[in-house]
């Protein structure tokens, strides 16, 4: 009998909690973490409201103060995520090697804050108003803190974790979109069965929800643009956009035999991914045929057909076009077996984690597998009246998933699905 | 035992300070012809930084004259420079030999039009080969531009949010906002109708090695037959031309601006910023074989490390880098006797150089002095997120010529940096088999291993 792939350590910061376990509370429960954004004047952007983490203190995940420099709230929520699933995990126990150990993430965009500029650009202007750059260059780039363009590269939190944990092996960061957060976990998977590494850390970060982010996001026309009222339908009828998301999600990934004889429970395992390349033609949202290859090709990969599938995560961020082509892929994919296949999303009461969004949805997958229960997909109703499927969205359903599919997508073509199942 | 393919390399692009073309390219590298001059960017005549490798003004504007009826027009320097590179790749790969364009070119107002290119038609590529072609590449930081900031700040002195709020869409096409890192890899996809494996990487320095490195495992462990794979940058503009000053490693020397550049020699003063792009096409043996492909030379073995010592400088000893070269080595199954060039990391810097020599030292033994090491930073600058991309190009090309580039301006030798650094004259000799390092900024190491090419079969009885 061939090794399996396992998950044995997760790690959650969402607007609904700051742990797994809180997240996954709060989600059954029927809580939404999206509210107005009140930490920059939001009032001239479409879309005024996120789903931002809140009460996580750099002090939470340990962060010295001289790192604040070069580390903001996506760093922190790495660091955290990261340390919950490595304690988790059993890898503090010195039982892999600091060189054994694989760290692969999905990372957004990193945006710069204007204030650390700010002083730099006053410094440069001229009398009329406007930009000098001989003054930039001889004097007031000096006004921008020698540090600053380390807090610029998207790799450095992703490192200042590992210096803190000691990871020393096998690594990449993969960025912007969800897909990256897919992307993470399949190279953490082939590196724990190509044995380059005995473990590894995988999973992703959203960005934080910032002016430059959001502007980001409403140029690449994902955002619900109702002001105020800006909210996340997954699936919804009359749904007009998605809300950005803060969170992160970390899993521990090795092989079930390393699992078993460091005595560490598994808690789900890895069985398939799927990825698959093409650009709708009203957006640059994946195309229906882009999303069902990548779900048949992790279907195929995972040696399961399309009735084995319990559940469906899916990547159903609100956006109008997006998710129209999520439903036809579904429905495409499983098709006669559609009527029973259930289907749950975190974005109602998540927001959009990009790069983040993936490994969130996996961990939510691991506590459906171990509950009996999925959560109901928040502020779905009233449904698209395209569904064929069972959109769990009135209530929690009981049920006993053995096999769930995780869909995830960018903003540009890219899509990228996954298999996690229950393991005896 | 899982099964791997072997991973053959059979096309090369590049846009750099030395030109379009690769061969072009390559024999002013091997004459030892250096693209860093003078800055040229218009209005950055106080830079603290004035030696760089920039693509030249007429290489630019034929670059854009490829592409000007592509939505990439719209994009940013180094969107333009990925496209470029994987459009000579793909190529110099024999992919379009018997491609014919979907529709001829129209008329328009006395002028010939060619018709704006659907996604995929570029490519010509059947169903099945798209689904197995896919494109991995390195992304570095988008432009901070300074417009930006100054743009929305009112009379108080304080940035106005509000408005900001209301006209983000007026920033520049070529800001942070509307430049998604994924949009090159992705426009790459959609002109050459790709649907495989795609994703981008941003680990700085470390970013085109570990692309490629990302894109060799994809096909050898079976997901992909072919695969673009490298990177572009760019950070000639304000913002990144003091970027690395403010970190204290780029020089601010004002010298003879071709003689800035200086790795491992006793006189260096930190990097200097190159542009471009540099891409290869990394192929399934048999899927190249099948076609009847040129192979280059092959991809044998990568290998990735994190240092977990500073985020500001490299381990003093050396530490990930060592490792980071004995995982590709033993992902290669090869011997250390058997490399006989190393394209260096060699940034110029005061700690990467001595750092990277240990490294060197301690992997190869007693055999370190032997291999010819050269660095192509000497000669096209530091290309950042994108530097693997072009030193991987040299060091294929070097497997498959049997030649060395030199690294240039080594005339001051450091008691640190004393191995075989191939100073200002090229080399001549058998290279049975080449590693490409890149490391980067927060200790983030990666190496590559290129051998020489022998047929599927024969491979146990050549010894190399």
């Amino acid at each position: 009998m061939s090794d399996k792939v396992v998950i044995t350590g997760t790690g959650i910061v969402s607007s609904l909690g700051l742990s797994s376990s809180e997240t996954w509370d709060a989600m059954l429960s029927g809580k939404c973490g999206i509210r107005p954004v009140n930490d920059f004047d939001v009032q001239g952007f479409e879309c005024r409201t996120a789903a931002q983490v809140q009460g996580l203190d750099p002090a939470v995940p340990g962060i010295h103060p001289r790192d604040l420099r070069i580390m903001d709230k996506h760093s922190f929520m790495l660091m955290e995520s990261t340390r919950s699933a490595y304690k988790q995990s059993k890898l503090d126990n010195g039982s892999v090697s600091p060189d054994e150990t694989g760290y692969f993430a999905g990372m957004g965009m990193v945006d710069y804050n204007i204030e650390d500029i700010l002083p730099a650009v006053l410094n440069s202007t001229d009398r009329e108003g406007n930009l000098d750059y001989d003054k930039f260059f001889s004097d007031a780039c000096r006004q921008i803190h020698p540090l600053w363009p380390l807090s610029m590269l998207n790799n450095i939190s992703f490192c200042r974790v590992a210096i803190d944990l000691g990871i020393k092996g096998e690594n990449t960061v993969f960025s912007p979109h969800a897909d990256s957060g897919v992307h993470s976990i399949i190279e953490a998977c082939n590196i724990v069965i190509e044995k380059k590494a005995e473990a590894a850390l995988a999973g992703g970060v959203s960005e934080k929800v910032s002016p430059l982010s959001m502007a980001r996001a409403l140029w690449s026309g994902i955002l619900n643009t109702s002001g105020n009222e800006a909210e996340c339908r997954p699936f919804g009828k009359g749904r007009s956009g998605t809300v950005l998301g803060e969170g992160c999600g970390i899993i521990s990934i090795e092989l079930q035999s390393t699992a078993g004889k460091r005595n560490v429970p598994p808690l789900a395992a890895v069985t398939g991914y799927g990825t698959f390349f093409e650009a709708g033609k009203e957006s640059n949202c994946p195309s229906s045929k882009a999303i069902s290859l990548s779900m048949k090709k992790a279907i195929d990969r995972a040696n399961l057909r399309p009735s084995d599938i319990d559940l469906i995560i899916a990547h159903a961020d609100g956006t109008y076009i997006g998710d129209r082509e999520e439903i036809k892929a579904i429905h495409r994919t499983f098709g006669r077996y559609i009527d029973k296949i259930n289907v749950f999303s975190s974005k109602g009461a998540l927001g959009h984690l990009l790069a983040g969004a993936p490994a969130v949805d996996v961990v939510l997958g691991i506590y459906i597998l171990k509950n009996g229960i999925i959560p109901a997909t928040y502020n779905s109703l009233p449904i698209d009246d395209d569904i064929e499927f069972n959109l769990v969205s009135r209530e929690p359903l009981k049920t006993n998933p053995k096999r769930i599919l995780v869909n995830s997508r960018s903003h540009e073509g890219q899509c990228a699905s996954l298999i996690i199942e229950a393991v005896d | 035992m899982i099964s791997r393919h072997r991973v053959v390399v059979t096309g090369l692009g590049l846009a750099t300070s030395l030109g379009l073309d690769v061969e072009e390219n390559w024999q002013k590298a091997l004459d030892g012809v250096s693209g860093i001059r003078k800055l040229a960017l218009p209005g950055a005549g106080k830079s603290p930084v004035q030696a760089v490798g920039e693509v030249t003004g007429e290489d630019w504007d034929k670059i854009r004259n490829e592409f000007k009826d592509d939505a990439a027009r719209e994009g940013e320097r180094r969107t333009l420079f990925a496209l470029w590179s994987a459009q000579s790749a793909l190529k110099d790969a024999g992919f379009f030999n018997s491609y014919n364009p979907p529709s001829p070119p129209f008329t328009k107002g006395g002028d010939q039009v060619r018709p704006t290119l659907e996604k995929g038609d570029a490519g010509g590529f059947s169903e099945k080969e798209r689904d197995r072609y896919g494109v991995v590449l390195a992304a570095g930081l988008g432009i901070n531009r300074l417009e930006d900031i100054q743009r929305w700040t009112n009379k108080e002195g304080k940035f106005d949010y509000l408005k900001f709020g209301k006209e983000y869409k007026d920033v520049h096409r070529e800001s942070l906002m509307k430049n998604n890192s994924n949009r090159p890899a992705a426009l790459i996809a959609k002109r050459f109708g790709l649907n495989g494996y795609n994703s981008t990487i941003t680990t700085a320095c470390a970013s085109a090695t570990q692309a490629i490195g990302t894109a060799y495992r994809a096909i050898s462990r079976g997901d992909a037959d072919m695969m673009i794979a490298g990177g572009a940058d760019s950070m000639i503009n304000p913002v990144g031309l003091v970027f690395f000053v403010l970190l204290g490693a780029a020089s601010v020397s004002s010298g003879n601006p071709s003689e800035v550049c200086r790795p491992f020699d006793r006189k260096r003063s930190g990097l200097v910023m190159g542009e471009g792009a540099g891409v290869a096409i990394l192929e399934e043996e048999s899927h190249a074989v099948k076609r009847g492909a040129r192979i280059y030379a092959e991809v044998a073995g990568y290998g990735s490390t994190m240092d977990a010592y500073k985020v500001t400088a490299p381990h003093p000893q050396g530490i990930g880098a060592e490792r980071s070269m004995i995982n590709a080595l033993k992902d290669a199954d090869m011997d250390i006797d058997r490399i006989d060039y190393i394209n260096a990391h060699g940034t110029s810097t005061k700690l990467n150089d001595p750092a990277e020599t240990l490294a060197i030292k301690k992997v190869f033994k007693e055999n370190a002095c032997n291999i010819s090491i050269s660095s192509s930073k000497s000669v096209i600058g530091h290309l950042l997120a994108a530097s693997g991309g072009p030193e991987f190009v040299f060091t294929v090309l070097s497997v498959n010529r049997d030649e060395i580039h030199p690294t240039i301006n080594l005339k001051n030798p450091d008691p640190k940096c004393d191995l075989d650094y191939v100073p200002n004259v090229k080399k001549t000799g058998t290279v049975r088999a080449a590693i490409s390092n890149s490391f980067a900024f927060g200790g983030q190491n990666a190496s590559i291993v290129v051998k020489k090419y022998v047929k599927s079969g024969i491979q146990d009885e050549v010894k190399l």
